[in-house]
């Protein structure tokens, strides 16, 4: 019973990955400069203009280094050096009305101007830092935490 | 007048110059629009809703006394985030003949527009939405949205846009522009609406 068991949760977690690993981009990397690193998974590569990041996927600058985003609900971020962000979760699905926006600030500066996601699900965007959460409601706002 | 300055300058005070090292601050976006934030810590929660409106996150009691961030300061601070800001998406809405696939006259120039900036934009990803009106079934309004989208899609790719950059959705007559009740035609329903990003 018990091996059926943990059979059953390791097939689980595979199913879960692979999901994942098929999900589509949540935004693109449109503005860079300097030292700018991307981590799908365990994987951490540099960021390039046009690069795709997904759910979960960390972003991380240099010292010199900064990079903004656009996402598919065209919420928009920037960050600013010695930064460094997961974009936690996402869901934007308007025709089944399902909303969700998490990023965690780990530390450093963001610029953040929401889309759609706080137009249409005024709840739905939050920004969690070591420290504080902040809630948005829209639109544009900066973001410290050291 | 004297308890205003030195209500602007406690947060300076507390954090020796400039901006407390753990902020947020609430901007006008590139409209003028100012939004709402809220900050949660712990049991404390402050409101930003004015422009410039900004509270130290140090600590929960630091959290009450929300303050105005002297621009320069924003500017100074947040330099580096601020020149990284991607442009905002450019959204081009066309429109069509009552059951039909087919742009409106005057969609054909917005569709010019449209494609033209999608083909300029460098490293742009592109969104495709089809919708339709509340006339005909929910069946038939899904895949005449979709058959809109696709005309869209197929236009860019045949004026030179990368097929691979655009994500077509589609969403029948549900998320309308003018919401109708059934069997209402509404021409501002029948669109598509291309996003570049």
């Amino acid at each position: 019973m018990r091996t059926f068991w943990l059979v059953s949760v390791a097939f689980a977690c595979v199913a879960a990955v692979s999901a994942r690993a098929e999900d589509a981009p949540i935004g693109f990397v449109k503005t860079l400069s300097g030292t700018v690193t991307l981590t799908h998974g365990d994987t951490s590569t540099p960021a390039g203009l046009g690069s795709a990041v997904y759910e979960s996927d960390w972003l991380q600058t240099g010292t010199d280094g900064q990079v903004g985003v656009t996402f598919r609900d065209n919420t928009r971020i920037a960050l600013g050096p010695e930064s460094r962000i997961q974009l936690a979760h996402f869901v934007f699905k308007p025709a089944t009305e399902q909303y969700g926006f998490l990023m965690r600030l780990a530390h450093g500066t963001l610029e953040c101007i929401s889309g759609l996601t706080t137009k249409l699900a005024p709840d739905a965007m939050s920004i969690e830092t070591p420290g504080f959460t902040v809630g948005a409601r829209g639109t544009r706002f900066l973001v410290r935490s050291e | 007048m004297i308890a205003r300055v030195i209500a602007a300058a406690l947060p300076l005070a507390m954090s020796g110059c400039g901006l407390p090292a753990d902020v947020v601050v609430l901007i006008p976006d590139e409209s003028g629009t100012v939004g709402e934030v809220i900050v949660h810590e712990g049991t404390s929660t402050a409101d930003l809703h004015r422009p410039l409106a900004a509270v130290n996150t140090g600590s929960e009691a630091s959290l009450r006394n929300v303050f105005t961030a002297p621009q320069s300061d924003v500017s100074s601070e947040f330099a580096g985030a601020l020149a990284a800001t991607p442009r905002a998406p450019l959204i081009y809405t066309l429109y069509f003949e009552t059951g039909s696939a087919e742009l409106d006259a005057r969609s054909r120039r917005d569709f010019e527009t449209a494609s033209a900036t999608a083909k300029g934009t460098k490293y742009a990803d592109i969104s495709v939405v089809g919708h339709a009106d509340a006339t005909g079934s929910d069946a038939y309004n899904l895949a005449l949205s979709l058959r809109r989208a696709e005309a869209v899609r197929g236009a860019l790719v045949a004026a030179g846009v990368p097929s691979e950059i655009i994500e077509i959705t589609y969403h029948g007559s549900g998320n309308p522009l003018v919401p109708t009740p059934h069997g209402v035609a509404e021409p501002r329903n029948r669109r598509v609406e291309v996003t570049v990003r």
